[in-house]
């Protein structure tokens, strides 16, 4: 009987325990309350290497006019939807980066495979948001 | 001496004219009209008759398959520039490919609209010259931006 006890409050502690502790969900990053926009650590890496360095708040230029990742994530609605899907279209039509600067930095420019992780993400995002809306 | 500098013009103005020549026979690929286009912006949107006139007038050539050539499409070196233009816009937004768009990117295209109409990028600005129908006054512009902001709204909360 007591060992009976003795299991059960066990197993009770367990599953008080792995309640409380954070569930190993994928790790969000840029995820705003009251928006699930996400950007995926693949994602950001391509990003980060590849527009970033014109797309921010503290870019020179008027890119970041055009296009801010700093801002991204606070966005939802048609915005979003619109801002992802400019995204896309520079991407699909090889216009981003800008061919003239590919010339100094060819390292920065996208790979196929870089390509269509980056389509794949603004797709999944999109359909995220009308599905929400 | 004043001999020679006249023979230096003629020189140069017969070089010119060569040029002109030869340069007609380098081939052109001026996108292709289609009249015929049941994908249609226009064709599948309501909207006022006044906005409809100024995406006809003022965005339709190089935005659309029915691109209305001028005469000086014909001859180099205009056509060189009438082709990447029109190719280039169409790469941008083609309308008459409209409802084969997803949401997403008509959404797209309407707040590209709305913002390179309110700054004054578009029409681009050598186009009203030859076009002077294409020409927008500031209430055009405030009347065509209005729409597509609250058009693209509408796409967006449409089922
Ligand atoms: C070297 C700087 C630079 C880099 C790197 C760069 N961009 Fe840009 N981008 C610009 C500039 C400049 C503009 C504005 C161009 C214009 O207005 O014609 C722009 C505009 C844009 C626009 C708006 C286009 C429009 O007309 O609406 C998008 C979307 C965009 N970039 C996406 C990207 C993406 C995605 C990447 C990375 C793959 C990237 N950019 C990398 C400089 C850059």
């Amino acid at each position: 009987m007591k060992r009976l006890f003795v299991g059960f409050a066990s197993l009770a502690l367990i599953v008080a325990l792995s309640a409380f502790t954070p569930a190993k969900t994928p790790k969000k990053e840029n995820s705003q309350p009251g928006s699930s926009f996400s950007m995926p650590d693949s994602v950001k890496a391509i990003v980060d290497h590849s527009c970033f360095m014109c797309h921010n708040s503290n870019a020179r230029g008027d890119a970041k006019d055009k296009l801010n990742f700093d801002e991204l994530s606070s966005m939802k609605g048609p915005q979003l939807v619109a801002n992802l899907a400019n995204m896309a279209k520079m991407i699909k039509n090889d216009w981003m980066p800008p061919r003239k600067f590919l010339k100094d930095h060819p390292e920065m420019a996208l790979t196929a495979q870089q390509k269509q992780v980056l389509l794949e993400w603004i797709k999944a995002e999109n359909n995220k948001i009308f599905s929400e809306n | 001496m004043k001999k020679r500098n006249r023979k230096l013009w003629r020189y140069l103005f017969g070089t010119l004219i060569v040029l002109f020549v030869v340069i007609q026979f380098i081939p052109v690929h001026k996108p292709k009209v289609i009249k015929d286009n049941p994908n249609d912006f226009l064709l599948n949107t309501k909207m006022p008759a006044h906005v409809a006139s100024m995406f006809q007038e003022s965005c339709y050539d190089c935005h659309s398959n029915q691109t209305k050539y001028p005469w000086y499409a014909r001859i180099a070196p205009s056509s060189w520039l009438l082709a990447s233009d029109v190719t280039e816009g169409r790469a941008h937004v083609n309308f008459s490919n409209w409802t084969k768009m997803s949401k997403a990117q008509q959404i797209a295209a309407l707040s590209d609209i709305a913002s390179e109409v309110k700054s004054g990028d578009m029409p681009f600005w050598a186009y009203p010259i030859m076009h002077p129908k294409a020409r927008m006054s500031k209430a055009d512009r405030k009347e065509l931006v209005d729409w597509a902001q609250k058009y693209q709204n509408e796409i967006f909360y449409s089922k």
